[in-house]
């Protein structure tokens, strides 16, 4: 018995004044907390009668609450599951918040698989911060993800944000910590729902509100946004609402695609992706303009019109529901050309990835000067070439390697994937880089880009 | 990885439970419980940074094996050894806090450009190198018994103490490791703790915190010398509420497990000299400074102008300890200097003794209050303009305090009525005391549970 109370925690039984006044403690400690909380629970706010997620589906996770996102440590560390998830997919859709609320990776995944005939995963990796390319490429680089198509949006305000500059700081341990403390808040908030107030100062303010605050919850198998809670305003996301006037697009020049660049094509190719890029419009973008810039800066481009969308915040920049849905589909009849011609050119079975090139020779040379010199006076090139994933895709009709964008005669071994190129004594007479590309001869598909250097 | 992670604290009560259950287990349960709880000092270490970790794991391998040849039996061995050990250490420290710092003062006073060594601070190097080098240095006196490799790394790593503190020497823990805690676990004292140390640090450290932060990073002005001194004020409180906050959590948690640590603070608001200020202020790292540099200095025992000396250079290197920043050296300078001044003044008669008491607390506060400007400014131009602005009278009006931060003084009661309790306690009956207590616990407890604030790391985490 006396070993008993020494592990509750009831000092000894030889003292009883210890014990007694650990029991005064402990008893003025609850009534004092009954108290408390019964004041509080009078003084709350009236609450809504259920806890506003209601009867959402249980594979849904949490996206964002109050001001924390999970998004970004889930994304960018591939946890719990997501990295495997992300791999398997055939097309990412990445982007900000724009995309986040824009695209319907589950609704798209089923329209295209219906255009094409075969199963194509597609995953919403839209997060919040406005964080553009340049957390976009952090988080593909650092899921190792390559022979992907790559949907990305041009919005992009061209920073990494503070909370995905801390992020980027943590480790795999610290941040599931931090994406299980968010779950943990809100788990919380929804035990004390209808029970306290969630006490907070914010704005200088002290502010007694009801415990369940904004949040965010997407489904678990294309990452989509199922609902948008808001303390202030109810259900954004699944509500209808009425269109806001736009506002002129020469007020909002915010967006700035400039640093989409940094996933421009030669990152892309030397990622083994096939990036297409796009702008999930909101009536301050200047959707033509956009497009004219993709295209002066060779960007594939997926032109998405804007009308008729609905959105579900002031100033109108993200999509509802509704809104949603209908440029979802103008997404994958944009998409499905695209993916119907890679199926023609065997570039959906074998990707431009298929390939890559596993040693090259010689990689310089100096000016005027041949290598490995043929009789005709010409000098040779060997590039020998690797098979990608799966192993079994058939080889391209033709292949063809091009000098600064100049065919160049090629043989091909298909038993070695040894191509044998010659080149002119006339191409090395100036120094400098030039580009040396495998393309597919059928599609012109680059295969792979190579580095010679004339010195 | 925070102590006030609404997870720490759910998974912490759950530890809480498991621990009691192996501890009812006997030893093999103890034994246990010892291994679980390092196991989870190292994830949170980890959680930091896998070099953070890397660079402990190292540290304190090295340091035991040295440890292995201090002792009484061949005292100039163990001279050797530790002092090696206390150079490596240093060094390491040097290494990790202060070749920035270094490198940039050259530069700055000979013009030459050096490299940058930007290698980051691993987490809690500083604590765990004072923990280290007490061990050493008190095995090398005799006054403790040699550690176990798991009792040397349980020490070293308890996650209570291991980030900021409080530094727990290892007389005070080692005979609790690998014992039942018997009495040692108080739950409703632990409980107590925590959740005072809680509240001050959610309520009134982040709160005050987020409202007073933009005005030392230059994104909000100043007018008066008064709102200079209740920005100053404030980040007294914060800094208190803060890391007494967390010393408390960190007292609480350690009861909680079974294991009993030093106090850290007793009311330094209410202190009227410099002396009696450090004897309530991070108490174990003044006695740390008292026992390991001030007394190897030679203390006070070779006359009056080297214990003077002393004082400076203790103080001054105590600065430097918090940061590699001139900031810190001009706030223990500061310290140091106020402890010399108090030195010289003469003993007061007995007949006066109130007044002095009355007019020593102004000065030794409002002095230390011109020392957190240095200890919290980012730079030494911002601390010179802050303090421009203290002793500039005049200006547009007293209290011209923003709304937030007029609105955060509520929080900021919090820091003085938990400094003032010593001094309401004294006039409660004891018989009230408990229920006072728990009384004050339970609302507390209740209000933590409501409040919403964002998590800020704890101030002293950086160091």
């Amino acid at each position: 018995m006396q070993r008993l109370r020494l592990w509750i925690g009831l000092t000894s039984t030889a003292q009883t004044p210890s014990r007694r006044r650990a029991v005064t403690v402990l008893s003025s400690f609850i009534v004092a907390a009954g108290l408390t909380a019964g004041l509080f629970h009078v003084l709350r706010p009236v609450s809504p009668s259920v806890w506003p997620e209601g009867s959402a589906p249980s594979d849904l996770y949490l996206s964002a609450y109050r001001h924390d996102h999970t998004d970004h440590p889930l994304f960018l560390f591939g946890l719990f599951g997501l990295k495997e998830k992300i791999r398997e997919a055939d097309i990412l859709l990445t982007g900000t918040s724009h995309l986040e609320f824009g695209v319907d990776a589950g609704q798209l995944s089923a329209l295209l698989q219906a255009a094409l005939g075969r199963p194509i995963k597609v995953l919403n990796l839209g997060r919040g911060y406005g964080d553009g390319a340049v957390l976009t490429r952090m988080i593909l680089e650092s899921n190792d993800i390559h022979d992907k198509i790559i949907v990305s949006d041009l919005y992009d305000l061209g920073i990494l944000s503070d909370y995905s500059k801390l992020v980027a700081t943590w480790n795999r341990v610290l941040a599931s910590w931090k994406v299980l403390n968010i779950r943990s808040i809100y788990q919380k908030d929804r035990l004390l729902f209808g029970i306290l107030p969630a006490i907070s100062y914010t704005d200088g303010r002290l502010r007694l509100d009801d415990p369940s605050q904004s949040f965010v919850l997407r489904d678990e198998q294309g990452l989509d946004v199922y609902n948008f809670w808001s303390f202030e305003s109810g259900e954004l996301f699944r509500a209808a609402h009425p269109q806001a006037d736009p506002l002129p697009t020469d007020q909002l020049k915010h967006y700035g695609p400039e640093s989409t660049l940094l996933m421009g094509p030669h990152w892309c190719r030397e990622h083994r992706l096939r990036c297409l890029f796009t702008l999930i419009p909101f009536p301050a973008a200047d959707l033509a303009a956009t497009a004219a810039w993709a295209g002066t800066r060779g960007l594939p481009y997926l032109d998405l019109s804007a009308e008729a969308l609905t959105y579900f915040d002031t100033p109108p920049s993200h999509l509802d529901l509704a809104g949603r849905e209908l440029l979802t589909r103008r997404l994958a009849a944009q998409l499905i050309p695209q993916l119907s011609a890679d199926a023609v050119t065997g570039e959906g079975q074998h990707s431009p990835a298929s390939f890559t090139v596993s040693a090259f020779g010689p990689h310089e040379t100096a000016t005027g000067q041949g290598f490995s010199v043929q009789p005709g006076g010409a000098s040779t090139l060997w590039i020998a070439l690797a098979r990608g994933e799966p192993a079994t895709a058939p080889l391209p009709v033709g292949i063809v390697v091009t000098w600064d964008g100049r065919d160049l005669p090629t043989a091909f071994d298909e038993k070695t994937l040894v191509l044998t190129t010659t080149i002119s004594p006339d191409l090395y007479a100036t120094p400098g880089h030039h580009d040396l590309a495998v393309v597919d001869a059928e599609s012109r598909t680059d295969l792979a880009h190579l580095d010679f250097l004339v010195r | 990885m925070n102590y006030t992670d609404c997870l720490f604290v759910t998974l912490f009560a759950l530890l809480v439970c498991i621990s009691w259950s192996l501890d009812w287990l006997g030893r093999p349960g103890i034994w246990l419980k010892e291994f679980v709880l390092i196991a989870i000092s190292w994830i949170i270490i980890y959680s930091w940074g896998g070099f953070g970790f890397i660079v402990f794991v190292a540290i304190v391998s090295t340091n035991y094996l040295i440890s292995l040849g201090v002792g009484r039996d061949c005292l100039r061995r163990s001279r050797a050894l530790i002092a090696l050990a206390v150079t490596l250490d240093i060094g390491l420290l040097a290494l990790f806090k202060y070749s920035g710092f270094l490198t940039d003062t050259i530069t700055a006073l000979t013009g030459i450009p050096l490299p940058p060594m930007a290698f980051g601070i691993p987490i809690a190097i500083s604590f765990y190198t004072l923990h280290i080098i007490s061990y050493l240095i008190d095995l090398h006196k005799g006054s403790i018994t040699r550690l176990n490799i798991k009792n040397y790394i349980f020490y070293l790593s308890f996650f209570p103490h291991l980030i900021a503190g409080p530094i727990v020497r290892a007389w005070q823990l080692s005979p609790q490791i690998g014992k039942s805690p018997g009495r040692r676990r108080k739950i409703i004292g632990g409980m107590n703790y925590f959740i005072i140390g809680y509240s001050l640090k959610t309520l009134a450290g982040d709160n005050i915190g987020m409202a007073i932060d933009p005005y030392w990073q230059g994104g909000a002005t100043l007018q008066s010398a008064a709102d200079h001194w209740a920005i100053a004020l404030l980040y007294y409180g914060q800094i208190y509420s803060d890391f007494a906050g967390y010393s408390l959590m960190a007292i609480g948690m350690a009861m909680l497990l079974g294991y009993k640590f030093p106090a850290n603070f007793r009311s330094p608001m209410i202190a009227f000299s410099l002396q009696n200020f450090w004897r309530r202020w991070h108490i174990t790292l003044s006695r740390w400074l008292r026992d390991y540099l001030y007394i190897t200095l030679g203390g006070n025992r070779q006359g009056v102008w080297q214990t003077r000396r002393n004082l400076l250079v203790t103080m001054l290197l105590g600065g430097l300890w918090h940061g590699a920043n001139w900031t810190f050296v001009i706030w223990g300078g500061m310290h140091g200097l106020g402890l010399v001044i108090e030195r010289c003044l003469p003993k007061p008669p007995p007949w006066c003794r109130p007044w002095v008491i009355l007019s020593g607390w102004i000065v030794v506060q409002a002095w230390v209050m011109m020392a957190w400007v240095f200890f919290r400014s980012p730079t030494l131009e911002t601390a010179t303009g802050f303090i421009h602005g203290m002793v500039r009278f005049g200006g547009a009006g007293a209290f011209d305090l923003a709304a937030p931060v007029a609105l955060i003084l509520p929080f900021a009661i919090l820091p003085i009525l938990h400094n003032t309790a010593p001094l309401v306690i004294r006039v409660v009956p004891r018989r009230y005391l408990g229920t006072l207590h728990g009384a004050l616990a339970g609302s507390l407890f209740v209000v933590d549970i409501m409040m919403h604030t964002a998590t800020q790391p704890f101030i002293y985490f950086k160091f």
